[in-house]
């Protein structure tokens, strides 16, 4: 089980979170412009990245808010943790 | 030493240990520490430890599994040992600890030899020999051989001396050289066979009686010449000592071989550990002491914690000289017989492992698989690195090329009934949630149906009265009086804020910025794959303040949907959710007769349908309790949703239960409810929806808005999910009236040839009506729109093969007259 | 209208599924876990509006940080999540308490009454840790959590919010009130092998 830091709660177990998936997709402002291939980009196809990873995180049990976090998704290393809108720390090679 | 750096510097400490008593190794052997018995000296350590009130020995306690980011498990037995336990007390206790640092001092496991018939009963370890004798004073023979290819095995030459046990010999797979541990043993008197092997093991079900030795060649690979057989009773082998690298392998690390000791050393850490003492490689009891102090410096330094300074006590333990790796021992050159046993639990043989890689197997992880090699319950804690090495000579590799297969958790088995701890039994498997009206529903005899964690009356069975005659009975009573439903389950969200009404714009499929205060609206929420979600009814309580309901099961997907949009794409709206399930109890009575019934108990409420129309709400008092009423409808009834404070709840249903008598008031389970609402067509999301299907599909067209987006939009226009022969949900009428098809049933259009029969489509509802006196079902069919009047048929696994016609979903009232009445 | 047959009482879901109990170890006293249901609390959740931070300082004052318990008057404010607080009082009608802060936050907060959402548990005695070790995932310990420290986590499952309320030697505890039952059987089944005491 993974240690969690929530930015405003602090560190606590997994078992409090619920995973987002991948972070920074934006939904189109614009649905209706989007073509299927478009549209279908957005819902269903994500990175899935071996290494860093910037995903989104909730404290569902605590505080309930959402953030980003940067995991390593072989080690499970958390490097960093960031707010909502705010801009992402620096990615090792990417 | 670690535990007491620690505990001295201020830190909070967890000291586990596997064993009934702390110690570890020093409590077999006769080493001195620090001027005293091994044994009593851990004595002196345990009681220094235990005055400090942060340091918690656990005794009897695996740690079992280190997880990501230092979450250990450690297993505590806690009753097994004790012949009368308080029957209060749990037998093991699952420590689920989060640590900042971790010092693993996990010891070394001594390594069998493999050699011809080793595993004969009376062939044991040389540690296990020592123990017996040392630690539980118990002698396991009369006569003793020592087979060995290093020095730790002649300690217990001097272990059996003292306790009486003639020792018959050491044979020693190292070739003639200097060692001092050789020189004690015949000093002792004990004769030493350098370069020599056991070749041979007779037995019999008392233990040894007699073992062949023979001279080996310099390469170790053959046996030259017969020496002669050595009676003896026990034969102690030693062929080296693995460190237990399993947690550090377990948190991560990957362990590396070492030449010289023959065996796998702890690698890189990934995680905030550190091994020390044998489990790192250092077998040097003394080295050990002072690498412990060392180690828990480290770890306290990591933290922020200045280690005071610990003096580490003297031993009488000599160096030793290094071992010899002879992988496979060969057998008696003249009549090769008998087996070397590399796995004891699963009988690996070496064999086995040389036809592995005869077969064409390379990597180890296939190896074990098809040997069963370390598959026991002790994981290959004996014969894995044996297993290994044997591979790599097969393969002429070196063991390290080979490396070691997986360490998972748990390092050693743990019982199920730890894992589950309290969770067990009808009351702490899973929580369970109930009504304000629960205890009424108990006492009634309800059947309860379990909804999410929510306990609801199913029906409520009189006396003489099975659940098909229940429901009819309570179907019947609400259609023709009134029936009175628990409905406190369902999601219920507070939303406020100037923003509100725009997210219900962007969740929901339809418009919500037109309904106006005291109004109420049903709703239809999406997946952004265009699938229905949830749905329930929203009302305007004020100008900036909705109550937003759900389904009972839904509640906690859709507020944490809800949260998450507003989070993460619209932060620039001003709205806020709370979760008012449980702060309000909802009485719902429906029926031709609910409207008398609830004037005579209303004050302030005037519920003529003027004022109070189909979907809308007002505030008053019901019973004298503060309330808000919704006309709202799931039953095709005139029906009102009375709203209380959850503390209210039960005393306004046995109210309206009392004044409820001269109209026959009946309580009504969700059995009935699903009727009720399956005559009307109405769906339940998660019955009639799969997360496949959407509001198209559905029927439900008439909700979509078209000049909004609303999440999930764009997908509806898909091309998958535009196309025309998708499943709809139709109705279905049985053939014969009487027979109701069942839930999940498959359907096709009849007979066809090929296999398998085409299938069209499935029911999704079924019941059998009362009201309307036949069966009714609703089912997705694909393109069911275009076909109905049409005939399908259910094949079931009795091989009949039931007929019905597909219907409009709507069995009753289709014109909605009644619940606008 | 008919006359009100039974007189509406204050109801807890306790009150109804369990009694009170003890259970004391051969030679004890004082039982090792007390666990008891607090009355006739007021709650309310009060969310700040975001672009209301100036005059919310003014109102309410800065000193409301994440994960603690601040004493108000008689108001406890509790920290909820990041501009949100729970706010609990003692001997008001439900409802009055939500009327009392809308009238100065109406407009710089969003109020929502909660008063009988929660079931709200008192837990004390010399092995309260022990059994709240086994149910609990936060360090509980007195030097980490500190008189004054509140967090939403889990328990048994259940979302469960618990407080140590400045001025009082427990721990405090509110649950949804639906799992108010299941709660109080999980914190029983932890505390009996220490002996415990359970009012309602």
């Amino acid at each position: 089980m993974l240690e969690i830091e929530c930015p405003w709660c602090g560190a606590c177990d997994q078992s409090e979170f619920s995973y987002g998936g991948e972070a920074h997709i934006a939904r189109p402002k614009t649905p209706a412009d989007l073509s299927d291939q478009e549209w279908g980009d957005y819902l269903f196809n994500r990175e899935n990245p071996k290494g860093w990873h910037r995903e989104q995180w909730c404290h569902t049990a605590g505080c309930r808010r959402w953030f980003n976090a940067v995991r390593d998704t072989v080690t499970c290393r958390i490097k960093a943790y960031y707010r909502m809108g705010a801009v992402p720390p620096e990615e090792d090679g990417r | 030493m670690a535990a007491l750096t620690a505990a001295r510097s201020g830190a909070r400490v967890i000291v586990a240990d596997e064993q009934s008593e702390f110690g570890g190794g020093l409590l077999g052997t006769g080493i001195e520490v620090g001027g005293m018995v091994a044994r009593k000296w851990v004595q002196k350590m345990v009681e220094a430890l235990a005055k400090w009130p942060e340091v918690m020995m656990l005794s009897r306690s695996t740690v079992t599994g280190y997880h990501d980011h230092n979450f250990l498990v450690i297993n505590e037995r806690r009753t097994h040992h004790l012949s009368n336990p308080a029957s209060l007390m749990s037998r093991e206790r699952m420590w689920r600890v989060r640590a900042k640092q971790v010092v693993l001092a996990t010891g070394a496991i001594e390594r069998p030899l493999v050699f011809t018939d080793n595993d004969r009963p009376g062939v044991m370890l040389a540690s296990a020999v020592s123990v017996y004798m040392k630690r539980y004073a118990a002698v396991p023979g009369r006569s003793l051989v020592v087979f060995t290819n290093n020095d730790s095995a002649y300690r217990v030459v001097h272990d059996a001396i003292d306790a009486g046990v003639v020792v018959k010999g050491v044979v020693d797979l190292r070739d003639d050289g200097v060692s001092a541990a050789a020189d004690a043993a015949r000093c002792a008197g004990v004769p030493v066979y350098l370069g020599h092997a056991v070749t041979a093991v007779k037995s019999n079900f008392r233990g040894v009686k007699r073992i062949n030795i023979g001279r080996l060649s310099a390469d170790g690979r053959s046996v030259v010449a017969h020496k002669g057989a050595i009676e003896c009773d026990v034969l102690a082998m030693s062929g080296g000592w693995n460190p237990t690298v399993h947690l550090h392998a377990q948190s991560g690390g990957r362990p590396v071989f070492d030449e010289t000791n023959a065996c796998f050393f702890p690698g890189v850490s990934v995680q905030a550990e550190r091994s020390t003492g044998a489990c790192a490689g250092e077998f040097d009891l003394s080295l050990c002491l002072v690498r412990a102090v060392e180690a828990a410096s480290e770890a306290l330094r990591q933290v922020g914690i200045d280690p005071v300074t610990v003096d580490t006590p003297g031993t009488a333990q000599h160096s030793e000289a290094p071992l010899r790796a002879l992988w496979s021992i060969p057998g008696d050159p003249v009549m090769p017989r008998g087996k070397k046993f590399v796995d004891y639990q699963n009988d690996t043989t070496e064999a086995d492992i040389r036809l592995a890689a005869r077969e064409g197997y390379r990597s180890i992880e296939h190896v074990k698989r098809y040997t069963a090699l370390g598959f026991g319950t002790d994981q290959g804690k004996l014969g894995n690195v044996n297993g290994m090495a044997i591979l790599a000579d097969a393969l002429g590799q070196s063991p390290g090329a080979i490396g070691t297969t997986t360490y998972r958790p748990n390092y050693t088995p743990v019982t199920f009934g730890a894992i589950a701890g309290r969770a067990v039994g009808e009351v702490l498997f899973d929580p369970i949630r109930r009504t304000p009206m629960h205890e009424w529903h108990v006492e009634k005899g309800a059947a309860f149906e379990d909804v999410g964690q929510w306990k609801r009356p199913w029906y409520y069975p009189l006396p003489g009265e099975d659940r098909e005659k229940a429901v009819s009975r309570e179907c019947l009573a609400t259609r023709q009086s009134v029936g009175i439903l628990d409905a406190s389950t369902l999601g219920k969200i507070e939303i406020t804020g100037r923003d509100a009404a725009e997210l219900l714009d962007r969740i929901y499929t339809n418009a919500w910025k037109s309904l106006s205060v005291g109004r109420c609206r049903y709703g239809l929420m999406l997946g952004e794959d265009g699938m229905v979600m949830d749905d329930g009814v929203t009302s305007r309580l004020s100008e900036h303040r909705y109550l937003m309901t759900t389904t009972t099961g839904g509640a906690a997907h859709v507020l944490n949907w809800l949260e998450r949009w507003l989070q993460t794409e619209w932060p620039e709206l001003e709205v806020f959710l709370t979760s008012v399930t449980d702060r309000w109890s909802v009485t719902s009575i429906a029926g031709p007769k609910s409207r008398e019934l609830l004037e005579s108990l209303s004050e302030g409420i005037d519920l003529s349908p003027e004022t109070l129309p189909f979907m809308s709400f007002c505030e008053g008092h019901v019973a004298g309790i503060a309330a808000r009423v919704f006309r709202i409808s799931f039953s095709g009834e005139v029906a009102y949703e009375i709203n209380v404070s959850a503390d209210q709840g039960l005393s306004l249903w046995r109210t309206v239960m009392e004044a409820g008598k001269p109209f026959g008031i009946t309580p009504y389970g969700t059995d009935a409810m699903h009727v009720l609402r399956a005559e009307k067509g109405y769906v339940i999301v998660g019955q009639d929806t799969d997360g496949s299907v959407t509001p198209i599909d559905l029927g439900m067209d008439w909700i979509v808005s078209k000049k909004k987006d609303f999440i999930g939009k764009r997908s509806l226009s898909r091309a998958d999910t535009a196309r025309a022969n998708r499943k709809q949900l139709v109705g279905l009428k049985t053939e014969n009236s009487t027979v109701v098809l069942p839930e999940g049933a498959q359907l096709v259009n009849g007979f066809s040839s090929s296999r398998p029969v085409p299938m069209v489509g499935h029911v999704t509802s079924s019941y059998f009506s009362a009201t309307l006196g036949y069966s009714i079902a609703l089912a997705l069919i694909k393109g069911g729109r275009a076909r109905l009047g049409g005939t399908v048929y259910a094949p079931l696994l009795d091989g009949q093969l039931i007929k019905a016609t597909i219907t409009e979903p709507v069995f009753y009232d289709s014109d909605n007259v009644r619940q606008r009445d | 209208m008919t006359e009100l047959i039974f007189k509406p009482v204050i109801d807890s879901p306790l009150l109804r599924h369990l009694e009170d109990a003890q259970v004391l170890l051969p030679g004890q006293t004082v039982p090792g876990v007390v666990i008891k249901e607090i009355h006739g609390r007021s709650l309310a959740l009060v969310t700040r509006r975001q672009d209301m931070k100036s005059q919310w300082g003014e109102l309410i004052g800065s000193a409301l940080v994440t994960n603690t318990v601040v004493a108000r008057g008689a108001r406890n404010w509790h920290w909820y999540g990041p501009g949100s607080w729970l706010v609990c009082a003692s001997g008001l009608e439900a409802g009055d308490l939500a009327v009392e802060l809308e009238t100065p936050l109406g407009g710089v907060a969003s109020v929502v009454e909660l008063s009988h959402a929660r079931s709200i548990l008192s837990l004390s005695g010399p092995q309260v840790l022990s059994a709240l070790a086994k149910l609990c995932s936060l360090d509980l310990h007195p030097k980490i959590f500190v008189v004054g420290s509140c967090a939403n986590t889990t328990m048994h499952h259940m979302a469960v919010h618990i407080a140590r309320v400045p001025g009082r030697d427990d721990f405090e505890l509110h649950v949804m009130r639906g799992f108010a039952v299941s709660l109080c059987e999980a914190l029983i089944s932890a505390s009996t092998e220490y002996g415990y005491r359970f009012e309602c």
